[in-house]
């Protein structure tokens, strides 16, 4: 990079906010894809100003700038494929207000999730929105990626919460947007329009979400099977008969055993599948719930269904889930989280679908994933080093994307575009919606600094795939 | 030890899922990606990949890990970061040698009993005629870490104990150079506790440091002589056990097996790391200890040395021995097993890190409101001393065999 853009950012924020040894570089040229490309520089801001002046500078150089929160995104959203700046988000982390009257929180950006979701617990309010990998992500990063999570299934996923922000444009200007209210209809719809925008389209320094009271009680508990279709058919099953659990976290006997071998929380292993379910509300209607989830269970062919005695119990349970991506890295050197979504009703079939394909290329494909939405997890466990079994994978991918919307689905419920899933962008939305995203982005970063080569490219833009 | 390159594989397995943020010290008070496993793993990597060289900022990175294990205990995929960041040192001190600091410390005063001794009998004169006073404001606050110095020695003490009572059984003691020279109270309550519970204690005096230095920061060759002088020093002990209060020792030595590999002391080594065992858990799982019926009406509360939490897996008995001593209330400390930033001389090479860690440490204890603050390493133990000190709290830092031992008439 050129020194005089280095004199520039050292006069903005301090020369010692301002990392350019390849040590550093090399630090936060990755996330957890195998995706990596070098910055030309690392900087590290406390707030919406420094940012707004780092943005200046970079938008007058023509500077590529990738705000990074935890770097646990699954799909190289954070991955600085152009080199630039990388602004770690880190140091904004302050939690701003909890206000319990309005059900509100306003959080900055760089705020750990895990963090925010037990403060708010211990005021009895509720965030719920819990990504997997809450206690390493950043709120920002969540907003950023649309994140969801177990019980985005009963509660819906980030964007459900998000009532307004504060974003930097590409240009330094500090903009508000949305407020303190659930019911907001002045203008376009902006806090959406970012909410999701994998730092495309704005640098988000604080936002405010919307909570709820903690529920009364809750329970955990587990339903085995000795066939894989029977677990399938039950999630569709329960959402027929109109039961809304909080979770219904489908794991096959491949998940389990690899979950069991690193972190034994006691999951059946000789079992086809389980599926983790959570129910919360009133201690009667958690009751009542998880009678009826056993029967519907049972009638589909459950084998068992366990309910956790202690809390104690219950977060094992939790635990165990939460570490399953982790837990394929140790029989793989790359584990490959898709993150293929089908109408719920679609489940059963997309399963299936799934387990043939990894038969047909010869793969180690457990399944798991947020079922009750359709939003499953396939891991694809193999080595990047391996070319050839590499080259079954992309058909392997390939074959589920298309399946995925032949039923109706998506590319991705929750872990969104970054690099990984460009090339498949098209196929969902169509050239025309492709155009509208292209036309929105250069409205707002006419430069093209913010991320680039994200989620789609601009016209005459090219990226190194090998990079 | 395994060389840095055979850690390749298992360095590939590390996903980057970043798991290992929510644990570090380091990366709690830093805030950065270079002071966490993934980024550290990173560069490593690179390095073995050719992509990297050798370079002094990325040995500042690697020394910046304190060895906890905590990122380990949360790995997925068990990628064991802290043995990977010892190899790492080793390495550089293979290719670039020893810094200077280092090379004084290591080679020069912790190898040589007798110039460590009179290091510390300078640091106690210069206390004395208050000369410590002129030293600049950075080194004053290092030196400020040590606790007083006591006058004499344990081996001083020695001469004057009876040690062989005719007791039934026999054990050995590792005596660590910090019991020696600085808390020589602890191994007078060990053999007390152990001669009440019918056990004679074997405390070779000419043992030398256990090696933890030298071995943690990379000086495998210095380590593995000093081993070697150890076993030797228990060669005529006949003890089935020997046991140690310090769990930065007991972890080293349980190590000499592979710190001799290819030795032809290798099979000597692997011997005498079998017998190693922990105090606590020598008094709980093996003596089967009684306490005495004084009453000891304390509260007290606890912290779990990295040392002897994770890298030896005692974290119940030292607890199972302050909850036995009648009149004790024993009060759980919130993140009791979380370090305390001291990690042998951590806390002077990287002074301002470790008294971050430091002090969210001493934050749980103090909400604890105990009395007592009981912890199984002297390391830790001027660590913690020190975190009270300066938050201007009772300086109440033992043991748990010295609560024990004050259960006993005497
Ligand atoms: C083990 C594991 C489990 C996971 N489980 C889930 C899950 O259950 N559900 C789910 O949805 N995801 C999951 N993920 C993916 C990932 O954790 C989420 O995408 C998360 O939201 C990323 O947050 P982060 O702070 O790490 O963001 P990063 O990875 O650092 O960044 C992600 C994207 O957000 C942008 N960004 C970050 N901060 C800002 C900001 N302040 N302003 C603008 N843009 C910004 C970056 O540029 C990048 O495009 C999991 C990941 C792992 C490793
Ligand atoms: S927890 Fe383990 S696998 Fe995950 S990033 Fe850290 S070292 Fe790598
Ligand atoms: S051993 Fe401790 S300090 Fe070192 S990387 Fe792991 S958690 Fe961090």
């Amino acid at each position: 990079m050129q020194d005089n853009i280095i004199n520039e950012l050292y006069q903005v924020i301090g020369k010692e906010n301002v990392l350019t040894d390849k040590e550093d570089l090399i630090c936060y040229s990755y996330d957890a894809t195998s995706y990596s490309h070098l910055p030309e520089v690392v900087v590290v801001p406390s707030s919406a100003e420094e940012i707004s002046l780092v943005l200046k500078v970079a938008n007058k150089h023509r500077m590529p700038v990738v705000a990074r929160g935890g770097g646990t995104n699954l799909c190289g959203a954070s991955v600085p494929i152009k080199g630039g700046i990388v602004l770690a988000m880190h140091r904004l982390n302050k939690i701003i207000e909890i206000d319990g009257d309005n059900l509100v929180a306003t959080v900055e950006a760089g705020v750990n999730t895990e963090k925010f979701q037990q403060a708010v617990e211990a005021k009895g309010l509720f965030y719920p929105p819990d990504p997997q990998s809450a206690k390493m992500s950043t709120m920002g990063g969540n907003v950023a990626q649309n994140a969801g999570g177990p019980r985005g299934f009963k509660y819906g996923v980030t964007r459900d919460f998000v009532l307004g922000m504060k974003v930097v444009l590409a240009d330094g200007t500090i903009l508000d947007i949305g407020g303190k209210t659930i019911k907001n209809v002045t203008g376009y719809d902006l806090t959406k329009f970012f909410t999701g925008s994998e730092g495309t389209l704005g640098v988000i320094i604080a936002i405010t979400f919307r909570l709820l009271p903690l529920p009364e009680a809750k329970k955990t508990m587990l339903a085995v099977f000795g066939d894989l279709m029977d677990g399938a058919r039950t999630i569709s099953s329960i959402v027929k008969n109109k039961i809304i659990p909080v979770t219904l976290e489908m794991m096959d006997q491949e998940t389990m055993g690899l979950i069991e071998k690193s972190k034994p929380v006691g999951l059946p292993t000789d079992a086809a599948a389980a599926i983790l379910i959570e129910v919360d509300g009133s201690e009667h209607e958690v009751e009542r719930q998880m009678k009826k989830i056993e029967k519907v269970a049972r009638a589909e062919g459950a084998t068992d269904v366990v309910v956790a005695r202690t809390e104690e119990e219950a977060a094992k349970l939790w635990e165990g889930r939460k570490a399953a991506f982790g837990c394929m890295a140790l029989s793989a050197v790359t584990p490959i989280t898709e993150d293929a979504t089908v109408p719920r009703s679609k489940l059963p079939e997309m399963v299936k679908f799934i387990k043939d394909v990894a038969k047909k290329y010869s793969l180690s494909i457990p399944v798991l994933g947020h079922t009750g939405d359709g939003n499953l997890h396939p891991i694809i466990c193999t080595d990047e080093n391996n070319l050839e079994e590499m080259e079954r994978v992309e058909k392997a991918i390939d074959e589920i994307f298309k399946e995925t919307l032949r039923l109706g689905g998506t590319l991705s419920g929750e872990h969104g575009i970054g690099l990984a899933k460009q090339k498949y962008m098209e196929l969902e939305v169509g050239q025309d919606g492709l155009n509208l995203m292209r036309q929105l982005k250069k409205a707002v970063d006419p430069n093209n600094i913010l991320n680039p080569g994200k989620i789609f490219l601009q016209e005459t833009e090219q990226i190194n795939e090998k990079a | 030890m395994k060389k840095l390159e055979s850690y390749h594989d298992e360095i590939k397995h590390c996903i980057r899922c970043g798991a290992c943020q929510a644990v570090c010290p380091v990366f709690e008070v830093m805030e950065r990606e270079m002071a966490v496993a993934r980024g550290r793993l990173r560069l490593i990597r690179e390095a073995l990949e050719g992509k990297l060289d050798l370079t002094d900022k990325m040995r500042d990175y690697i020394d910046l890990c304190v060895g906890c294990r905590l990122c380990v205990d949360n790995c997925p995929a068990k990628v064991n970061t802290d043995q990977i960041v010892i190899s790492a040192r080793h390495k550089f001190v293979d290719v670039k040698g020893l810094p200077f600091l280092h090379r004084i410390m290591l080679e020069q005063i912790l190898s040589k009993k007798g110039n460590f001794n009179m290091a510390l009998k300078s640091l106690g004169l210069a206390r004395g005629t208050r000369l410590n006073k002129l030293l600049p404001e950075q080194l004053k606050k290092k030196e400020e870490i040590l606790p007083t110095i006591p006058q004499r020695t344990f081996v001083d003490k020695m001469k004057e104990m009876t040690l062989d009572t005719g007791a039934p059984k026999k054990v050995g003691f590792f005596l660590s150079c910090m019991d020696n020279f600085m808390f020589p109270e602890v191994v007078e309550a060990a053999i007390k506790v152990l001669q009440k519970n019918d056990w004679d204690v074997v405390i070779p005096t000419d043992v030398n440091c256990c090696g933890a230095p030298h071995h943690v920061y990379g000086d495998w060759e210095t380590a593995a002589k000093l081993a070697k002088k150890n076993i030797e020093a228990f060669q005529d002990a006949e003890v089935d056990y020997i046991i140690t209060d310090c769990a930065t020792c007991g972890s080293v030595l349980k190590e000499y097996g592979e710190m001799l590999s290819g030795d032809a002391m290798e099979q000597k080594g692997k011997e005498f790391a079998a017998k190693i065992m922990d105090i606590n858990a020598f008094l709980i799982d093996v003596v089967k200890m009684k306490p005495g019926q004084n009453k000891v009406s304390q509260t007290v509360t606890y912290h779990d040395p990295c040392h002897l939490v994770r890298h030896q897996m005692v974290s119940e008995q030292p607890r199972e021995i302050l909850q036995a001593v009648d009149g004790l209330e024993f009060r759980e400390c919130s993140d009791a097993d979380r370090c305390c930033g001291g990690a042998g001389t951590y806390n002077i090479n990287h002074y301002d890190v470790s008294m971050k860690i430091l002090d969210k440490k001493i934050e749980n204890v103090k909400d604890t409101t105990a009395d007592i603050l009981a912890t199984s390493c002297p390391a830790c133990r001027i660590q913690l001393s020190y975190g009270m000190r300066r938050a201007g709290l009772n300086d109440m830092v033992v043991h748990p065999v010295e609560l024990l031992a004050r259960s006993y008439e005497d």
